[in-house]
């Protein structure tokens, strides 16, 4: 696994958890859905922000539900897992969680992801992308360059051509 | 490098702007040059193994390329089937120079190409970019081409015109990071014309432009309608939405489908299924409740942008023409006026006309044009329809804007390239797929049925007096050759290795729209020409009158006197 940074923030490590060690835990676990549904929420120190690995496939109200239960501002962490890298559902969930519920942590996928994604994840709004064929990250990074100009608003804020025109059409009446 | 082909492609585009089409400006050449680097980059990578087939896959078949039976094919689009001269000289020129000099125009306003190299299909792409074309998303499982209404712009009948909601939709689709990779292949078409020539109500997403009560213009909205192995009419989930909102209603529909449409099984993966697996209330409901957010939303296309765009498709300065030169002509030669009466429609321009080119000469293959053909019809269209040329669904070409005191100068040229047969919208204006000669997914051939047909029925006045008949063959369930929308359609199977060919009837693809209905087992291919006659013979005697169309007789007749004529049993 290669870990990609595309937005360039600040990526942490979380550590799965074993599903043992429930006394106390302080080092920036991260939980499968199962565990994030069921664990006592009182035995995770109060400051230590966790992870979600999640399958991509999951339906965003399921996601809603877990950051309810656990509470937005503790999740420093959404992984979404991809099966297949053409299994759409994780961009549909990343603009979900921006938009919706306000997701404003680390976004990663993880999987046998192509470089020519790059900016689909990208601007679908995930931060990072965790790959499981080695040696591509230069191929990602340098995929992020490939485009120019966008038709769409997204997630990564580029301004989409639509406005780029109008502001075009502004400066050339000005001059 | 990058910089000089902008400036080369400017220089083109601002002498060659057309009044009547969409014009590039540098944020789209930048996009589509960008996709033609990006795509010479990843068959680089394929090549030298650094990707692999499976990865290569996806990639090349949202640029249009298939490997097919013998070869590669590259599917191009057309925009909503509209094209300039120039673009069609560069179709010519590819089909000369990377094919076998011919092209095939698809039911879906595309064209493809049978034989390129995947080696040379940057260089392709390349040559269609400095035209302002490209084969973005033609196939895959993303937002396809858009498709509307060959008539559009030029039809006295439509509402408004649908090609500024067209482009607004291609661009909006275009590398849509959140869509482009759907359950299953994803096909939209819209019209604005109260005759349906879109089959608006076949595709995933139907768009039919309207008014409401208070003159405000807006959309129907159809989804779920399909062909392939579950053949389905879209339902209406939405009587009318104002045009401002058509992005983020379209966005809200597409995300939705995209979280809950079939991953596990394609055959169940389009829209028309998960909104059965659904049911149309609850799936209306999750629409309309995420477009409650999503119109809350930053606009892709704000109105500025549509007008815009709409800016650049004002029809062509015609004048209004009161001659009889057309009809003059025709009372001197049968030929003419046959094809006349036939190939011409009303324009909305008094003295102009709609000319549509059959692609289907009788004994041809349908909707192939030769390098010469192409080069023909582009020569029209620069001296006498504004340099403008439409793609039909039904797999011809239109030119759009004649006077028709041209059309005697134009039919004899038609002619001359065999473009000049009769037979649009009669029995031999067959859509066909590509059939087993090309596709790897055919069960059995479609074109050596439609060529047969043609030779068949090669007599006009009989064409005539059976008058409007839509045959429609399809090689094998997939239905490219929207069979289950024919009057008459045709299904290829295969038997234990035999090609056999199924009928069924009452199909229709237009504004009532229908699904054709299967009469019985499969002819041999030797036997399926007969049995076509024999419903004809059927539709010929018990017609109420001459003014009863073959629809309209199987709709009253139903099917089991065509059963009986068939098989001997209802």
């Amino acid at each position: 696994m290669e870990r990609v940074n595309l937005t360039g923030k600040r990526s942490e490590t979380y550590r799965a958890w074993d599903g043992i060690d429930a006394e106390a835990i302080s080092n920036s676990p991260s939980f499968t859905y199962e565990q994030a549904a069921s664990i006592d929420l009182q035995t995770i120190e109060h400051a230590c922000r966790i992870g979600l690995d999640l399958p991509a496939s999951i339906a965003f109200e399921d996601v809603q539900a877990l950051i309810q239960r656990i509470g937005a501002h503790r999740i420093g962490l959404i992984n979404l897992i991809f099966e297949t890298f053409t299994d759409g559902r994780g961009f549909t969930s990343a603009v979900r969680l921006r938009r919706d519920a306000a997701f404003t942590g680390e976004l990663r996928a993880t999987g046998p992801l192509a470089p020519d994604q790059a900016l689909y994840l990208l601007r679908s709004g995930f931060d990072t992308a965790m790959v499981t064929r080695e040696g591509r990250r230069q191929a990602f990074i340098d995929a992020l360059s490939r485009y120019s100009a966008f038709y769409q608003t997204a997630a990564d804020g580029a301004v989409p051509v639509s406005q780029l025109r109008q502001a075009g059409h502004a400066d050339r009446k000005a001059s | 490098m990058l910089g000089l082909r902008f400036a080369a492609t400017w220089v083109i585009n601002l002498k060659e702007r057309l009044p009547d089409m969409y014009a590039y400006d540098h944020y789209d050449h930048a996009i589509v040059n960008a996709r033609v680097d990006e795509f010479r980059d990843q068959v680089k990578r394929r090549i030298a193994g650094e990707i692999s087939e499976e990865e290569f896959r996806p990639m090349r078949l949202q640029n249009g390329l298939y490997l097919q039976l013998h070869a590669y094919m590259l599917r191009v689009a057309i925009p909503y089937g509209t094209l300039s001269s120039t673009q069609m000289r560069k179709l010519a020129h590819i089909a000369r120079v990377y094919d076998k000099g011919y092209g095939h125009f698809t039911t879906r306003q595309n064209i493809q190409y049978n034989w390129p190299k995947l080696v040379e299909t940057p260089d392709l792409l390349d040559e269609l970019a400095s035209v302002e074309m490209h084969a973005i998303q033609t196939s895959g499982n993303c937002i396809r081409n858009v498709t509307t209404d060959q008539f559009a712009g030029a039809t006295p009948e439509e509402v408004d015109d649908p090609r500024p909601y067209a482009e607004l939709i291609r661009q909006w689709s275009t590398f849509h990071p959140e869509f482009a990779h759907l359950p299953r292949k994803f096909k939209i078409a819209v019209t604005g014309a109260s005759k349906d020539r879109a089959a608006i109500r076949w595709h995933d997403i139907g768009l039919i432009l309207k008014t409401d009560k208070e003159g405000q213009l807006g959309f129907e909205i159809v989804v779920g309608g399909g062909m392939g192995r579950t053949p389905v009419i879209g339902k209406t989930i939405r009587d009318f939405l104002p045009k401002a909102d058509l992005l983020s209603y379209l966005e809200s529909i597409l995300r939705v489908y995209n979280a809950w449409g079939d991953r596990k099984n394609k055959y169940r993966a389009r829209i028309k299924i998960t909104l059965d697996d659904i049911g149309e209330a609850e799936f209306t409901r999750l629409v309309e409740e995420e477009w409650e957010r999503a119109r809350q939303t930053p606009l892709d296309a704000p109105a500025v942008e549509e007008a815009r765009i709409r800016a650049m498709f004002t029809s062509p300065p015609l004048e209004v023409l009161n001659d009889t030169v057309a009809e003059d002509f025709a009372t001197d030669n049968a030929d003419f006026k046959s094809w006349l009466n036939n190939a011409v429609a009303d324009h909305k321009v008094p003295g102009h006309g709609i000319v549509t080119i059959s692609l289907k000469p009788h004994g041809g293959i349908p909707g192939d044009a030769s390098a010469e053909q192409m080069e023909i019809v582009a020569d029209l269209a620069e001296r006498y329809s504004s340099s403008e040329i439409r793609v039909s669904h039904e797999q011809n070409l239109i030119l759009p804007h004649v006077a028709r005191h041209d059309l005697p100068t134009i039919w004899e040229a038609l002619k001359a390239a065999d473009l000049a047969t009769a037979n649009v919208g009669l029995l031999t204006d067959i859509i066909a797929c590509p059939g087993l000669d090309y596709c790897a997914l055919a069960n059995a051939r479609s074109i050596p049925i439609a060529q047969e047909l043609g030779k068949h029925f090669d007599d006009l006045a009989r064409l005539n007096d059976i008058g409007e008949l839509k045959i429609k063959i399809s090689g094998c369930i997939n239905s490219c050759g929207h069979h289950h929308a024919g009057h008459i359609g045709i299904l290829g199977v295969d038997r234990k290795g035999e090609e056999l060919y199924q009928i069924m009837l009452g199909g229709s693809g237009a504004e009532d729209a229908s699904r054709a209905e299967l009469l019985g087992r499969g002819f041999p291919a030797d036997e399926i020409v007969g049995a076509v006659q024999t419903v004809i013979d059927l539709y010929l005697d018990h017609r109420a009158d001459r003014e009863e169309t073959f629809l309209q007789a199987v709709r009253r007749l139903g099917t089991s006197p065509f059963k009986e004529a068939l098989y001997g049993t209802g």
